[in-house]
């Protein structure tokens, strides 16, 4: 008797199991309502994104009380997070939901194969999949923008001496040696920007003229960084430029301000730092939010996904990260530039520049 | 020639000072320090010390970051490498320790191999190696990772607590009739006991402050107190957040060194059989 009520009760609940499971139902054929009733049932969802986690796991907190749908995020490198979604892929089920990507990764994936298409969402029409040049066909949208210029401390530089072209600059590192720094480009973007910069000023002659790996213009920039090599400071990473600052030890430095902003929220680094973008142009971009094909919890996922790109959620993002909205309806008043600074973002130069930037700085700048 | 003595005493002990000071003393100290900062008064130039000191990002780094999460995974991981690895560790060490056979010194060489191999390499192998087997649970993974790595270790300590069991008083036990599991009970355990200790506490903290192989089979989803470090080192470095997280590894890891030597120092050989 008690064998058969076991067996009954198993039989129940593994039927319950199969009912909910992802492979029962297919969110591409659903309605945005059915998708949000199917979300509550699943009740969770992952959200895999490579920095400010801490952060992250404070701003989901309010979409988790209004949906009832659990967040989680892990701890993870955007290469370890965008190589498990790569190696998961071949499985019919998962364990990644959302996975935030740059925008260059793209072009790494099988779209297809790896990625569930976002036209489901109902603001899809107002939101871009087009990022840096890279193009997601659909399968990822911008969630995150940011834009790369130069970290500064006001209390030892006035914002009139700012440099603003680089014969100010040079200027500024001839008569203040070792205050300026530069990350490596390989341990963080925002030095690969401002190199990006230096090239557009020393090496390109008109917009859109692409270099070859072996072109001789190359070396005009290099040229320039080794004349000042021994005044400049050359850091490890984003945030090694940016606690150098608060530290007293560089007054200048270029950063993301994403991540200046995200830094100060968490009372890392003091209030008092500031960030503009020069007159000579850094460029801005955004970073790209996914869902697995084989997501575990595809329709929790595009709820999640729905709320973090609405214009509510944009706005709220901009004033606790300081990250340029991607919604258009989304307020972009709390960034640490203003809109009229922002006239001297530039497009980012192609992924191609970024390898070649990277292999070049060390052979030609760090070896020299 | 006294005062000569004395003074490369002193000379010797003040360097020893000098040195622990700045290795030790300083960054510890700094460790701590910042992981006092007080979240809504940064520490920067050019204040000397932090305007504002609290718990506060103690609670903040507890309560926002995977901290709870990393160290379950840890610190369950670390008992299960250690029991695992002393059990299996045991039979090859009382071969070393207690019999002779051709090719010993060789057998004894082998199984060092896995403390000269650097542990990226060695986890990318394994990675691929348990992949192929058809073996994705990373708790599993990490846990036959860490034995690999820990056994050397395990083995030397014990075997040298095998050879170190007197031939006398074994025979005393055979003498009196005693079969081979009480001949354990009584002759080999007691004496034994330091050496199965200090394996497991050794193997404890390897698996606890090992990154390659948990970063490489565990990541991104399964997370140790190492691996989350590292994160807090890389992109979403936050000073005095991976302050906090650093003395959450290390506080474990002094206790259990100071619990090491404690057992080390114990001579069980001369308790057990009268002799010094």
């Amino acid at each position: 008797m008690l064998v058969k009520k076991v067996l009954k009760t198993s039989l129940l609940s593994l039927a319950a199991v199969i009912a909910t499971s992802a492979f029962a139902y297919d969110v591409t054929k659903m309605s945005w309502t059915e998708i949000q009733t199917q979300a509550k049932k699943e009740g969770k969802v992952n959200f895999a994104v490579w920095y400010l986690q801490p952060g992250w796991r404070e701003f989901v907190k309010e979409f988790e009380s209004e949906y009832g749908i659990k967040v989680r995020i892990p701890e993870g490198t955007l290469d370890g997070n965008r190589n498990k979604l790569i190696a998961e892929s071949k499985q019919k089920q998962g364990k990644m939901d959302l996975v935030a990507i740059g925008a260059a990764n793209v072009q790494l994936l099988n779209l297809e194969k790896t990625l569930m298409p976002l036209n489901k969402l109902p603001d899809y029409a107002q939101l871009k999949t087009v990022s840096e040049g890279f193009d997601s066909k659909g399968y990822a949208v911008t969630f995150w923008g940011n834009q790369s210029g130069i970290a500064y401390d006001p209390s030892r530089i006035d914002e009139a001496e700012l440099p603003q072209t680089f014969e100010q600059l040079s200027h500024y590192i001839n008569s203040h040696p070792k205050e300026f720094g530069v990350n490596d480009p390989n341990g963080g973007g925002s030095g690969g920007r401002f190199i990006e910069a230096a090239l557009r000023n020393f090496s390109i002659k008109f917009e859109g003229e692409t270099l070859d790996q072996d072109s001789p213009q190359w070396k005009n920039t290099w040229n320039w960084f080794n004349q000042y090599k021994d005044e400049i400071t050359i850091t490890g990473s984003n945030a090694d430029s940016i606690t150098r600052i608060n530290d007293g030890e560089l007054v200048l430095a270029p950063a993301w301000e994403d991540h200046l902003a995200g830094l100060q929220k968490r009372g890392a680094i003091t209030d008092r730092l500031k960030f503009y973008i020069p007159v000579f142009g850094m460029s801005g971009g955004a970073n790209f939010v996914t869902i697995a094909k084989n997501a575990k919890n595809p329709a929790a996922a595009l709820v999640f996904l729905d709320w973090l790109t609405s214009a509510d959620t944009q706005t709220k993002l901009n004033a606790k990260f300081g990250v340029a909205p991607q919604h258009p309806d989304a307020d972009d008043s709390a960034a640490l530039v203003s809109q009229n600074m922002r006239q001297y973002s530039t497009t980012p130069l192609n992924v191609f520049y970024e390898k070649e930037i990277k292999k070049q700085f060390v052979q030609k700048v760090l070896m020299y | 020639m006294k005062n000569n003595n004395k003074l490369i005493l002193i000379i010797s002990l003040s360097f020893f000072a000098l040195v622990n000071f700045i290795w030790l003393v300083v960054p510890f100290f700094m460790a701590v320090l910042w992981s006092l900062v007080d979240p809504s008064h940064p520490w920067s130039f050019p204040d000397i010390f932090p305007r504002v000191l609290s718990f506060n990002r103690w609670i903040e780094v507890w309560q926002t970051t995977s901290l709870p999460e990393a160290m379950f995974n840890s610190y369950s991981l670390a008992p299960a490498v250690a029991l695992l690895t002393v059990t299996l560790a045991a039979p090859t060490a009382y071969a070393f320790g207690r019999l002779e056979f051709r090719g010993k010194q060789v057998a004894e060489l082998i199984t060092l191999l896995p403390m000269v191999m650097p542990t990226m390499i060695l986890a990318i192998f394994f990675s691929s190696l348990l992949l192929d087997l058809g073996f994705s649970e990373p708790y599993f993974s990490i846990v036959v990772a860490h034995t690999v790595l820990a056994l050397p270790y395990a083995i030397r300590i014990m075997s040298a607590g095998f050879k170190a069991v007197p031939q006398d008083v074994i025979d005393a036990c055979a003498d009196m009739g005693a079969s081979r599991i009480t001949t354990f009970r009584h002759a080999f355990l007691p004496m034994l006991k330091p050496s199965i200790l200090a394996s497991l506490i050794f193997c404890l903290v390897i698996s606890i402050e090992e990154f390659n192989m948990s970063y490489v089979l565990g990541a991104p989803d399964f997370i140790t107190v190492p691996t989350i470090l590292y994160s807090f080192l890389g992109y979403s470095f936050v000073r005095p957040d991976a302050a906090v997280v650093s003395l959450f590894l290390v506080i474990p890891n002094v206790i259990l060194m100071l619990v090491i030597e404690r057992l080390l120092k114990g001579n069980y050989l001369s308790q057990s059989t009268g002799k010094a």
